[in-house]
């Protein structure tokens, strides 16, 4: 019996597929790592013009590694739908 | 009551490094974590080219994926950079902070060596001008009090213990707290005023200087002055061992240890760990100030050891320490980690400082150790409260340097009178060790490290107590 090669469409399939799965766990690491990584709130005690540039850098860690999660989170949504579309159109 | 450790070498800093030290840490993790994921995300991205895309007229959602990816690659690139951005920050605050709080420290030192030498300058004046009144005062006061019975002075005495319990939140000030170590760093100098040696003298021989003066000249004075009056006299001791028990577990950390520190009335505890394949090692545990007399009572831990040991000179409770290490077999090559409380602090740095034993290790909870010249090369931490009066009253770590990490208690009630010297407590000291046992300050951990043994063993634990030996138990 012979096998047929499976067309560049099915490969873009196959390989959405596990980009998708891919994407998605990534997504959960970087979600997890902004739930106990970040470390936690300095010293009560420390404040003034270095604390205020603290503050800010640790807000915009926090809004990158947000953004990360999420374009991972919708970058496998795509994937999955890119798949799907693949899949359809037989 | 903060949980915040302060971390430093000889002298103190006001700002807690060790929590902006572990900070910096977090971040490096959290930086080389992101770096990672980027470096996962980038390869991905590459399994899935333009040209697959484009030969096979890709739906949309695919190229859409493409771009969400490339703007997740950017977001993790600047959340990376923040994160190191954060721990050089941390890392350099911590660093400045250190160094500003030294110069501080410094400076306070000098201003108070200034003002004591002119306080010294100025006291005959000042007690000539206020001689008649304070004689009219001293004669009424000393004949109310000659005038009592014996239970009206106990009372009297029972009611300043009480005042002083009532009214501890001064005294538990780390403000008040810092300025009796810079009073007492100055006293000295005030001598030197008094004594009207020229200023450049007074610094160049006091511990701003060369140290041949300090801390330990002025307690020496003190316990001369005291014992010319018939207190404070230094008298023989006996030691004899009280317990043992064999098979206990070795002490793992700071709180470990500090928990071996004997209750009253044992005032020493030798652990001896005898592994195979190399020599016995000993742990001795050093208690605490158990009477606050300076005559009559035979406990060698009393205020006269205390003034004969900041004095530089033989304490009785020293000489009881150095028989009970001789009983348990301890020479000058027997390792040997000391761990001390308050005076029994002290003791166990003059101990370590006396090149008589082979000491691997050094751990003090309160003790005014600080004019102790410990020799450099062993691991030493220091624990003080910054609102505990009695480690202040050894002035600062001018001849040694151990890792003194400090904490502040009460910060937010006023501190509870059932005691004179709440922040002193043993107990406080054991959440501290506590504190100090989970902290991850590299400066901890290192001293730690070398504070521990591979080599486990059998720990054969023995209590010792101590006694005076009194006049009436010397006469025949």
């Amino acid at each position: 019996m012979l096998i047929a090669e499976p067309s560049t469409a099915e490969c873009l399939r196959l390989l959405l597929d596990e980009q998708a799965w891919r994407l998605r766990s990534l997504a959960a690491i970087v979600a997890d790592a902004a739930r106990h990584r970040m470390p936690e709130l300095p010293p009560a005690d420390w404040d003034g013009p270095a604390r205020a540039a603290y503050d800010e850098l640790v807000e915009r860690v926090r809004i990158g590694i947000e953004e990360a999660r999420s374009c991972l989170a919708e970058a496998s949504a795509h994937s999955t739908r890119a798949s799907a579309t693949l899949e359809s159109r037989g | 009551m903060a949980d915040e450790l302060v971390v430093s070498g000889p002298n103190a800093v006001s700002v807690t490094t060790s929590a902006l030290l572990e900070q910096s840490a977090r971040f490096w993790l959290l930086s080389a974590e992101l770096d990672d994921y980027r470096g996962r995300l980038a390869s991905l991205n590459r399994v899935i080219g333009d040209g697959i895309l484009g030969a096979v007229d890709a739906p949309r959602s695919a190229v859409l994926a493409e771009a969400a990816i490339d703007t997740a690659l950017g977001a993790l690139l600047r959340a990376r950079d923040d994160c190191r951005r954060l721990g050089f920050g941390l890392r350099n605050a911590a660093g400045g902070y250190e160094f500003a709080d030294r110069f501080a420290a410094r400076m306070g030192q000098e201003l108070a060596a200034g003002l004591g030498y002119l306080a010294g300058v100025a006291v005959p004046h000042l007690l000539a001008m206020a001689m008649p009144g304070l004689l009219v005062m001293g004669g009424i006061g000393a004949a109310v009090f000659a005038s009592l019975s014996p239970e009206g002075r106990s009372r009297l005495g029972s009611t300043l213990g009480g005042w002083l319990r009532n009214n501890n939140a001064a005294l538990n000030d780390p403000g008040f707290v810092e300025a009796v170590r810079y009073s007492v760093m100055a006293a000295d100098d005030a001598g030197a005023g008094l004594g009207r040696v020229a200023p450049i003298v007074g610094r160049v021989v006091g511990d701003e200087g060369l140290g041949l003066v300090g801390v330990d000249t002025s307690a020496a004075v003190v316990a001369g002055a005291a014992g010319a009056l018939g207190l404070a006299r230094e008298s023989p001791v006996t030691v004899a061992p009280r317990s043992s028990v064999t098979g206990v577990p070795e002490a793992g950390g700071v709180r470990d240890r500090a928990e071996r520190i004997p209750d009253e009335p044992d005032q020493i505890r030798i652990d001896r760990i005898s592994a195979r394949g190399g020599p016995d090692r000993f742990e001795v545990y050093i208690a605490g100030t158990a009477e606050l007399s300076v005559s009559g009572d035979d406990e060698p831990w009393d205020m006269t050891s205390n003034l004969v040991a900041m004095g530089g000179g033989s304490a009785g409770s020293y000489r009881a320490v150095e028989e009970a290490m001789r009983l348990a077999g301890i020479d000058s090559a027997s390792p040997v980690t000391l761990t001390g409380y308050s005076q029994g602090g002290l003791i166990a740095a003059q101990l370590a400082a006396s090149g008589d034993y082979a000491v691997n290790g050094l751990v003090t909870l309160g003790a005014p150790a600080g004019q102790v010249a410990v020799p450099h090369d062993i691991p030493y931490l220091a624990l003080e409260h910054s609102n505990d009066l009695v480690p202040a009253l050894g002035g600062t770590f001018a001849s040694s340097e151990p890792v003194v990490v400090r904490r502040q208690l009460f910060d937010g009630p006023p501190p509870p009178g059932d005691f004179v010297l709440p922040a002193h407590r043993l107990s406080n000291y054991l959440e501290t060790a506590t504190l100090i046992d989970r902290s991850s300050d590299p400066r901890i951990e290192a001293t730690l490290r070398r504070l521990q043994h591979p080599a486990h063993g059998t720990v054969t634990s023995t209590v010792y107590l101590a006694h005076r030996v009194t006049a009436p138990d010397i006469a025949p």
